[in-house]
């Protein structure tokens, strides 16, 4: 008979209130577990999205992240071609690299000029090949499907634009696009009725016309300046019109092969980018490969720097300190359950068996030996309590992952998969078990505390 | 018989103990002065509130004088810390209480063996040890029986077996044979008597059972607090 032995026996001495204890201790891990594993789940998905988008790191003009999109000649990479094969043959990081692939960001003005209809957008001009591998990411081998990227590599003038814009340049019907508002007519209060030819004739001006086609396509210009302020112009082919997340996003999107960006922006000067991405195979890989990328770009004695994706796009590191804030303070209040139902049931157990205590502080237990047979007990509730939530929470888990429940996340414009990660991060389970226990013991002292400092006298009479 | 030459297995000098009841102090024991020799069987007769259990309190060193001095086995008790008393206890004395007081979720050997791991690490001869003490009281055979499957008389011979287990000096017993029967009450007396005679070992008991009384070799009255007579058997201290 060991302590452990005897304190489950004296567990089991009230066992509808140790069951409420556990049941009260088995939810709160159930709920920390399962809530832990959705953000595991969620942030994994989230890495993986913003790896695709953005890669790990990305090489740029020291201030072009600050004032880059206004001036795109001033902080762009000339020589970038040079780099992206010096990079892509480096000794180092050849094995560890996914992609390198230059990009452009470009601003502008993108116009259905046959229909009068023209709005602002923001594009990045991207190798379409290069683009298609980095959309297929999967380091963390979730088996999340590529993501679909209407860019061929063979057709340099399609592109890609938001569905929004879409809408703003009136396009829906051109592009055969359902769910898509169209612009209501202009309406003048109290206006004297205009003739009814000069009224046909302005109806006919008034319609949106479909943009005129070329070669069976549907086509927009896009306007940007030069860096040396001069206006450019280029066609492109609308090769799809895809909702973003984000409305504002949706609204000014466009995606279209580098040489195209490059052409609205540079003209018929020396051709440049923005950044050189570069995808990892592994995230693991990030730091000693952004070493080794700082000696080369230092070598090249260009004024470059080299960004991680936290920097590029601090979104991630917001949604996951959303994610976390929201984890903790869900685990603080299930604590707190935990803590307060192993106090009360140790507490109890005290007052109950005072005798005992009594009796066992005159066969010769020393105040530490009854202050360790209610830390114990408690330990036990926790162990036992969060060892039962815990089996649940996988339970519970395994049967979402496999049924495949699905919710939009913020910034998705399509329901994704409800994936519960409860082994992806191996410290939750383990964490959550240990700080329950913990807890336990913590919520279990004050009260073995008293029963340890009781007078055995008085402690039995109660015998 | 009484040996006078052996030094006491306990001695208590000017002992004083009040008890405080909400405003009012409660005398329990006023000058106290007495010596338990070894190896007798003792008891400490009187009436209700004459201070039995509060002297037995102080023997087993579970309680404090307010003044005087006890010594047991030839140790000041006053001279230990909490810890020190605890685990002279532990390993000095054996109680055997009114109401049994085993641990109900333990079976007999473990009520008997539990304690015995505060002297002895070895599991297999902690449990040959209490193996030995239950059919010592002649509970062969139960072992592996709660307290809750035991008569009255089995459990009280639990508590005995548990009190004797690790052989201590001084045996000391809360009104025994308050809770039992007649027949079961004179049998624990002569089980008892029969160990103490075996183990030499000093059994004091606080009673007002005229069998155990009659039995004992030195026999201590007390009346408010005070000692008003010692006798002996075959005679007056």
């Amino acid at each position: 008979m060991n302590s452990l032995n005897l304190a489950w026996r004296n567990i089991l001495r009230n066992r509808r209130r140790s069951l409420l204890t556990l049941a009260a201790i088995g939810v709160g891990s159930f709920a920390i577990i399962l809530f832990g594993g959705q953000v595991v789940s969620t942030i994994r998905g989230l890495y993986t999205e913003t790896i695709r988008a953005a890669g790990h790191l990305q090489i740029q003009q020291k201030g072009h992240l600050e004032f880059g999109r206004a001036n795109p000649g001033r902080f762009a990479i000339y020589n970038y071609e040079a780099l992206v094969d010096q990079l892509r043959n480096d000794e180092y990081l050849a094995p560890r690299l996914a992609v390198v692939t230059p990009i452009l960001h470009v601003q502008g003005v993108a116009g259905n000029f046959d229909a009068g209809m023209s709005s602002a957008f923001s594009g990045q001009g991207v190798v379409p090949a290069d683009q298609k591998t980095m959309l297929a990411w999967d380091g963390l081998r979730l088996g999340q499907a590529p993501t679909a990227s209407p860019l061929l590599p063979d057709d340099p003038n399609g592109g890609v634009i938001g569905r929004g814009l879409a809408q703003l340049l009136g396009l829906c019907p051109a592009l055969a696009l359902t769910d898509c508002a169209q612009m209501p007519p202009e309406t003048i209060a109290d206006a004297a009725p205009l003739p009814t030819d000069v009224a046909a004739l302005a109806e006919k001006t008034a319609s949106p016309t479909a943009p005129e086609k070329h070669n069976g396509r549907v086509g927009i210009e896009l306007l940007a300046a030069s860096p040396s302020g001069a206006p450019n112009v280029v066609r492109m082919d609308v090769l799809a019109a895809e909702r973003q997340g984000v409305r504002e996003l949706d609204n000014v999107l466009i995606g279209l092969p580098l040489p195209l960006a490059q052409k609205m922006v540079f003209g018929a000067a020396t051709p440049a980018v923005s950044s050189i991405v570069v995808q990892l195979k592994h995230a693991g890989d990030l730091e000693p490969a952004r070493t080794r990328i700082q000696e080369i770009v230092a070598r090249n004695g260009a004024p470059l720097e080299v960004l991680d994706f936290h920097v590029i796009n601090p979104t991630f590191d917001q949604i996951i300190g959303m994610f976390g804030a929201i984890f903790r303070f869900i685990a603080l209040l299930m604590s707190i359950v935990a803590l307060f139902s192993v106090a009360n049931a140790v507490n109890m157990a005290v007052s109950e068996r005072v005798g005992e205590i009594g009796t066992l502080r005159a066969l010769g237990f020393e105040r530490r030996h009854i202050r360790a047979i209610f830390v114990t007990e408690g330990a036990l509730l926790g162990l036992v309590g969060s060892i039962a939530g815990s089996l649940a929470a996988v339970a519970l888990a395994t049967w979402i992952n496999r049924v495949g429940v699905t919710w939009t996340p913020p910034g998705r414009t399509a329901p994704v998969a409800l994936g519960v990660d409860v082994f992806g991060d191996s410290r939750l389970l383990l964490l959550t078990v240990a700080v329950t226990i913990g807890l336990a013991c913590v919520s279990a002292w004050l009260p073995s505390r008293r029963a340890a400092r009781m007078e055995i006298v008085e402690a039995l009479r109660h015998a | 018989m009484v040996s006078a030459t052996a030094t006491p297995a306990a001695q208590l000098r000017g002992i004083h103990k009040h008890y405080r009841l909400g405003e009012v102090d409660v005398p329990a024991l006023c000058g106290i002065d007495l010596d338990l020799p070894r190896g007798v069987f003792s008891v400490i007769g009187g009436p209700s509130g004459s201070g039995k259990s509060t002297l037995l309190n102080l023997l087993g060193c579970i309680d404090a004088p307010d003044a005087g001095s006890v010594d047991v086995d030839g140790q000041a008790v006053a001279a230990l810390g909490d810890t020190q008393r605890t685990r002279f206890r532990a390993r000095h004395v054996g109680f055997v209480f009114q109401n049994f007081n085993l641990i109900p979720v333990l079976t007999a050997i473990e009520n008997v063996e539990y304690p015995l791991r505060l002297l002895e690490d070895n599991a297999p001869r902690r449990r040959d040890m209490a193996r030995s003490a239950l059919i010592e009281v002649g509970l062969e055979g139960l072992e592996d029986r709660l307290p809750s499957a035991l008569s009255g008389g089995q459990r009280q011979r639990v508590a005995v077996a548990r009190a004797l287990a690790k052989r201590p000096a001084l045996v000391l017993a809360d009104e025994p044979t308050a809770n039992l029967d007649q027949a079961t009450g004179r049998g624990l007396i002569d089980l008892m008597r029969r160990i103490q005679s075996a183990t030499g070992a000093t059994f004091v008991f606080s009673s007002h059972d005229p069998q155990l009384i009659a039995e004992a070799d030195l026999r201590v009255h007390l009346v408010d607090g005070r000692v008003t007579a010692i006798d002996t058997r075959g005679g007056n201290a």
